[in-house]
């Protein structure tokens, strides 16, 4: 990793977050960047009680010809001075996924999954949409947040190993340009563009206390196909939710124990779908009929 | 006869839509915009409305001008008609407000059919008042008076509005038609190079007020004499379920015993509350006393501070007193809101139902099927094909520089880029986003953009990114497609090799005194259906085992020999019959696999390595 070093900034104006855990400053001597930083970060802070002096401070340099982040005064991103300066959302995307990635790495007691997490509207059980990007998962999960169903995170479930129980995550969904339709309800109307960074979304509303996880849906997003809900055999849940997972390379023993807990108290299925107002209706029927 | 009968029935008729509508212009208002108008629109509309239906009254009492009334009241039916039929096809019913508060219901299959009598009605007139017309088509004018002339010309200047508004009503529904389609199209993600970036158009905006934000407030004295406020249901702490009811509304009549049987078995889960219009006594006579909370609004102002188009609707209010849901219209929208509601208990332990397993579905493409060519430049402007690299193997990954698990894994990939300069199988990288963003990742590999955002990915069969396609020097995928950092490393580390199938894994002889031992970096996991799940640690691969299977793994301890594992196999599975093939085939899978080695017993020193591994 290259560093530069940056003459300090007395002029830079900092935030406070608490990611997952993991206390920064972040700042920008500039308002816009500092406002996107704001919107992406929304789900943790800034906070109050800010002191820059005992945490690391990121910063997002921007001039005429781009954007740069810096880390304690050396930039970080790009790596390679020959890459020049990038956009601004190319820096809050590092920004973003370096900040939850340091924090999700601090939580080795909880199992990580890849996907969508949400509470039905009673707030009583748990459901977690896994796969890919671009399978459909977090365009389900808007859906179903317009039906009253509350998100715990969109990209990174955090599951207990014990309690199989889900946590907040509070991370900003990470959509793309036409998913923005689906949002305006929960947005309260179009999305300002120059507030909220094309790619993220803040929901009105997160899920706090924890609940077990009832239902694994792997949607597999299939054009034109109704949707269909096929359970998977114990030996098929583990293989879809042990590939989605970024614990079983880091705490093996700990994956696999709640990867086996989770198939015992959790149904999973495969969610072949095309059609997101049929889903989010199937989704409804199924966590009606137990 | 029947002619003039029928003239001053539908004269009656209208002039009586009119005056009801007139007397509640603000509800009139509403129901047109609840019909799909925008509402700038509507609220003129809301006026001129009823202004047109009294002059078409007015032009139908006279004999001369009744034709001219005919004619509206044909045109101003026949928008009645459109209206309310394409409502009731897109599953909506609002409120007609046909005649003010004097009688308002949903919109119905009933309401249309009222409406097509009376077009038949203002057809019967207008054909009547033809066997025995004037002589010209302005000849009737003339003996009118001058103030009916003036309404008779201030009707059609509403009717022309009215044409107008049909118009801009059409452009409202497609554009609508288009929205829906874009919902439908969950993944249609993958075009989003192809989408501008701003925010969508305003139309989508769903009925309601914003989930998230606050529910307005309400004290309303309920039918038994108490007084029903948000307040009061919050203090409950449990969502609250708002049920906007009509006596007169017949669906609400349908829907009220589900609300007092999700009421009587799920209290301990939520609180409903029923908010209606009408009198205490017709609310009753409907609930039949089965609802706790029926509160009686005076006019519709808890209706309209939610946002209510129509009956019956419902939305959720969280415990805190945010909006939790949209509006759910209709009696299929609101049972399906419901439905994931009435979850009995949690802490009961979870249903033995089962479905028929599937396996999982094979790729869209198969190994050996032939892969698309694709023709692009890279990031400096060279040729970037499949055959960029002769006709060799190598690797297709598809890749985003926003992706957090292409991020993730970026760094292993550049170590295995600096492991293999010159000897690793060529990696060609096809990705998304800027050029500069993908100059910034440091790859040493070729990068090419897909102009089309995902769309070479996706004629691969893939659904996200990192994932990856080995290709054989015939232009055949070579294996299975690698999804996932763990999948693509294992493609990349068997490449080189002769990236054998799964089903081509090296046939092991295994001699017959081997005592075969787990490998260390091996964990497992029994299931709870007897199979058992095992992560290699050093390939980063994981895969089940059946039961049988599960059972061969867990003898190989470095104490049984095969016929002991064998032995073991008839023990617990007596029936099995090929016990001792079914062993090798395990075996010689797990140590193809590199999860199992084995030391040759010192006797078959010399005909055998002493350390076996894969």
């Amino acid at each position: 990793m290259s560093e530069r070093a940056l003459n300090p900034q007395m002029d830079v104006e900092y935030d406070i977050y608490d990611v997952l855990g993991y206390r920064v400053a972040v700042g920008s001597r500039v308002e816009a960047a500092r406002t996107a930083v704001r919107r992406v970060l929304g789900g943790f802070g800034p906070r109050p009680d800010g002191r820059t002096d005992d945490v690391p401070v990121y910063e997002i340099l921007a001039d005429n010809t781009g954007c740069r982040l810096a880390l304690n005064g050396s930039v970080t991103f790009p790596e390679h001075e020959e890459a020049g300066h990038v956009d601004l959302l190319s820096v809050l995307s590092t920004l973003e996924f370096e900040l939850v990635s340091t924090g999700l790495d601090r939580h080795e007691d909880v199992f990580h999954l890849h996907g969508a997490a949400l509470c039905v509207p009673t707030r009583r059980a748990g459901l977690v949409l896994a796969g890919e990007s671009r399978s459909g998962k977090t365009t389900l999960a808007l859906g179903l947040m317009h039906r009253g169903f509350v998100p715990y995170t969109d990209d990174v479930a955090l599951i207990d190993p014990q309690t199989v129980e889900l946590h907040p995550v509070r991370r900003a969904f990470h959509i793309t340009p036409e998913t923005w339709t689906i949002l305006q309800p929960l947005a309260g109307g179009p999305p300002a563009v120059d507030e909220a960074p094309i790619g993220y979304f803040l929901p009105p509303q997160w899920a706090d206390a924890p609940v077990p996880v009832k239902w694994i849906l792997f949607p597999e997003y299939r054009p034109h196909q109704t949707p269909q809900l096929i359970k998977l055999t114990p030996p098929e849940a583990a293989s879809a939710i042990l590939t989605r997972t970024t614990t079983l390379s880091r705490f093996p023993r700990l994956a696999l124990s709640t990867a086996s807990r989770l198939i015992e108290r959790v149904d999973c299925y495969r969610f072949p779908t095309g059609d997101l107002r049929a889903s989010v209706a199937m989704v409804q029927q199924l966590v009606s009929a137990r | 006869m029947i002619h003039a009968f029928t003239r001053i029935l539908l004269a009656s008729v209208f002039l009586l839509a009119g005056l009801t509508k007139l007397a509640d212009l603000g509800a009139s208002r509403r129901s047109i915009a609840a019909f799909g108008v925008p509402a700038p629109l509507a609220g003129v509309l809301g006026l001129l409305l009823p202004l047109a239906e009294l002059a078409v009254g007015l032009a139908l009492i006279p004999v001369a001008s009744a034709p001219a009334g005919a004619v509206g009241a044909g045109l101003l039916l026949s928008l009645f008609i459109g209206g309310i039929g394409l409502n009731l096809a897109r599953g909506r019913r609002p409120d007609c407000h046909c005649f003010g508060q004097l009688h308002s219901t949903p919109v119905g299959w009933p309401t249309l059919a009222r409406n097509l009598v009376l077009l038949a009605a203002a057809v019967f007139v207008f054909a009547g008042s033809r066997t025995n017309p004037p002589m010209s088509v302005l000849a009737w004018a003339g003996p009118i008076t001058a103030v009916q002339q003036a309404a008779v010309v201030a009707g059609l200047i509403v009717l022309v509005l009215l044409g107008l508004q049909s118009i801009l009503l059409l452009r409202l529904v497609r554009q609508q038609d288009r929205i829906l389609e874009r919902l439908e199209a969950p993944g249609a993600a993958g075009a989003a190079a192809a989408v501008p970036a701003a925010a969508p158009s305003q139309s989508a905006q769903a009925p309601g007020r914003p989930i998230g934000t606050a529910a307005p407030d309400f004290a309303l004295p309920s039918i038994d004499g108490r007084t029903v406020s948000l307040a009061a249901l919050r203090a409950e702490r449990k969502p609250i379920v708002l049920f906007f009811s009509d006596p007169k509304c017949g669906p609400c009549a349908a829907l009220t015993p589900e609300f007092a049987e999700l009421e009587e078995k799920h209290s301990h889960a939520l609180t409903v509350a029923v908010i209606t219009s009408g009198t205490a006594e017709a609310n009753r006579e409907k609930t039949q006393g089965r609802l706790a909370r029926v509160a009686l609004q005076r006019d519709r102002e808890v209706f309209d501070a939610y946002g209510v188009m129509g009956t019956p609707t419902v939305v959720l209010v969280n415990p805190d007193g945010t909006i939790g849901s949209t509006l759910a219209q209709g009696d299929a929208e609101i049972r399906r809101l419901l439905a994931p509601l009435v979850l009995p208990n949690p802490d009961q332990p979870p249903s033995s139902q089962t479905a028929p397993a599937t396996p999982a579905p094979p790729p869209q493409l198969a190994p050996l099927s032939a892969v698309p060519e694709f023709t692009l430049t890279d990031l400096d402007g060279a040729p970037f094909t499949l055959g960029t690299f002769g006709d060799r193997e190598r690797l297709v990954l598809f890749w985003n520089p926003a992706c957090g698990y292409c991020q993730r894994m970026l760094s292993d990939l550049k170590s295995w880029e600096a492991s293999t300069t010159g000897g690793g199988v060529p990696l060609l990288v096809i990705s998304t986003g800027t050029s500069e963003a993908n100059r910034a990742l440091g790859l040493r590999s070729p990068i090419a953009l897909d102009p089309g955002g995902f769309a070479i990915a996706r004629t691969y069969g893939m659904q996200g990114t990192p994932s990856a396609a080995l290709i054989d020097a015939q232009g055949r995928l070579a294996a299975e497609i690698a999804v996932g950092a763990p999948a693509i490393f294992e493609l990349l580390g068997r490449a080189p090799a002769a990236a054998p199938s799964a089903a081509e894994e090296p046939a092991v002889d295994l001699p017959e005194d081997v005592k075969p031992t787990k490998e260390r970096c091996v964990h497992d996991e029994l299931l709870a259906d007897g199979s058992m799940v095992l992560y290699n640690a050093c390939r980063n691969q994981v895969t089940t085992l059946n039961p049988t299977a599960a059972l061969v793994w867990e003898c190989c301890d470095g104490e049984h020999a095969i016929d002991a594992i064998v032995a073991e196999l008839r023990e617990v599975f007596p029936h099995a019959r090929d016990a001792a093939q079914d062993v090798r085939v395990v075996l010689r899978n797990l140590v193809g696999s590199g999860m199992v080695s084995y030391d040759v017993v010192p006797e078959a020193i010399g005909s055998q390595p002493s350390d076996v591994r894969s």
